[in-house]
């Protein structure tokens, strides 16, 4: 009978100590399962914000140049970034998508570009013959740069970015970058 | 009396036997049902990892195409502001390699061919200058212009060809970017096709 008693005490403990295991392994899985759950929305917020960015860039690379740089003289700048909606495009720093906040920002620049190692035909040649390149003699010309001024730019470059706020954690923020030219001068 | 002696020793025995297996299943359901939330938890982190990785990688795609986007209308407004300089280098170029091939038809040039080309200079990379904008910007360059910041590009490079169809009636410039993101061993590819139309005379 003694030896029935001290079994069963043992058969406590063990159920104390499988017990305390039980509840360290629950309450490790909700912890993990909390992270996932902050993670999944985390990783919903960056996909949308891919979504944003990709659409305002789409929208902002349709304008023609003329457009874009009249927003750069009416900021008064060469580079200056919008938070606030033009033509219709969405911006802002707290811009609420459903449940979500964004903040959405474009930047516009002119930018300076340079053509270098320009070439052109050697004139006079008494040999050429327009349909026959070997009879072509092709010199170097000068250099061709776009900086402003007299020589305006010709060239926006346009940058959007996109960045989840107010949510659980610091999300990261999301860039595209493209160039405009101007083709019709 | 006999008889009670002898039983009370087996109920005992059994007793005991009872109490010790259920000891063992005790804190062998508790390993097992810990064993699977372990199994579940990996599981699950690892899927949200991977789904991580995928976002990156989307990124990163996207900012090489849209820049390659941009650059390929940088290299169209080039065309455009240089056409004749374009067609002839491209005529120039062509005619050169069938020269080059050895073709009976194609007559000498009256100029020795010269090292660039006029095509390899249109492009923007030769020999002696590896930086363009079409192309490669050095680190410096690229600093002071704040070109393709806040990217992260490694490199890019611009290809050009000019095709005809119905019988040269018609011709197609293409413009091919290629693009290297910082840590990806991949080099995207983009193509711009342009209808154009055929001068008969250049």
């Amino acid at each position: 009978m003694i030896d029935i008693r001290t079994k069963a005490g043992v058969t406590l403990t063990e159920i104390m100590l499988a017990f305390l295991i039980l509840v360290i392994a629950a309450f490790s899985t909700a912890g993990v399962i909390s992270y996932g759950h902050r993670g999944t929305v985390a990783d919903f917020r960056q996909v949308e914000s891919i979504q944003i960015i990709v659409d305002r860039m789409n929208r902002l690379m349709n304008m023609p140049y003329a457009s874009l740089d009249s927003f750069l003289t009416a900021a008064g700048s060469d580079e200056f970034t919008f938070s606030d909606p033009i033509e219709g495009i969405v911006l802002g720093d707290e811009v609420q998508i459903e449940k979500n906040t964004y903040r959405i920002l474009a930047t516009l620049k002119r930018q300076r570009i340079v053509f270098e190692s320009l070439m052109e035909l050697d004139f006079p040649n008494p040999a050429y013959d327009p349909a026959s390149p070997s009879t072509w003699i092709f010199r170097d010309r000068p250099r061709e740069s776009f900086p402003g001024g007299s020589n305006p730019f010709k060239i926006i470059k346009i940058t959007v970015t996109a960045k989840p706020v107010g949510g659980m954690t610091d999300e990261r923020e999301f860039a595209l970058v493209s160039f405009v030219a101007d083709m019709e001068r | 009396m006999h008889t009670r002696l002898n039983l009370q020793p087996s109920v005992v025995k059994l007793t005991v036997s009872n109490n010790a297996r259920r000891n063992g299943m005790a804190l062998v359901i508790v390993l097992a049902f810990s064993s699977v939330l372990l199994v579940l938890g990996v599981v699950y982190l690892r899927s949200f990892s991977q789904t991580t990785q995928i976002s990156r990688m989307q990124i990163d795609h996207l900012q090489a195409e849209f820049f390659a986007r941009g650059i390929q209308n940088i290299a169209l407004f080039k065309i455009k502001r240089f056409p004749d300089f374009f067609l002839r280098s491209y005529r120039y170029h062509i005619y050169k390699k069938r020269r080059d091939a050895g073709d009976p038809l194609v007559e000498p040039p009256i100029r020795p061919f010269e090292a660039p080309t006029p095509f390899e200079k249109f492009t923007g990379v030769h020999a002696g200058r590896p930086n363009d904008i079409l192309h490669h910007l050095a680190a410096g360059d690229d600093a002071d212009w704040q070109f393709t910041a806040p990217l992260n590009i490694a490199t890019w490079s611009t290809s050009f060809n000019l095709r005809s169809s119905e019988d040269f009636n018609r011709a197609y410039i293409e413009i091919d970017v290629h693009v290297q993101m910082q840590g990806n061993d991949n080099v995207a590819h983009y193509r711009m096709s342009l209808d154009a139309s055929q001068t008969s005379q250049l």
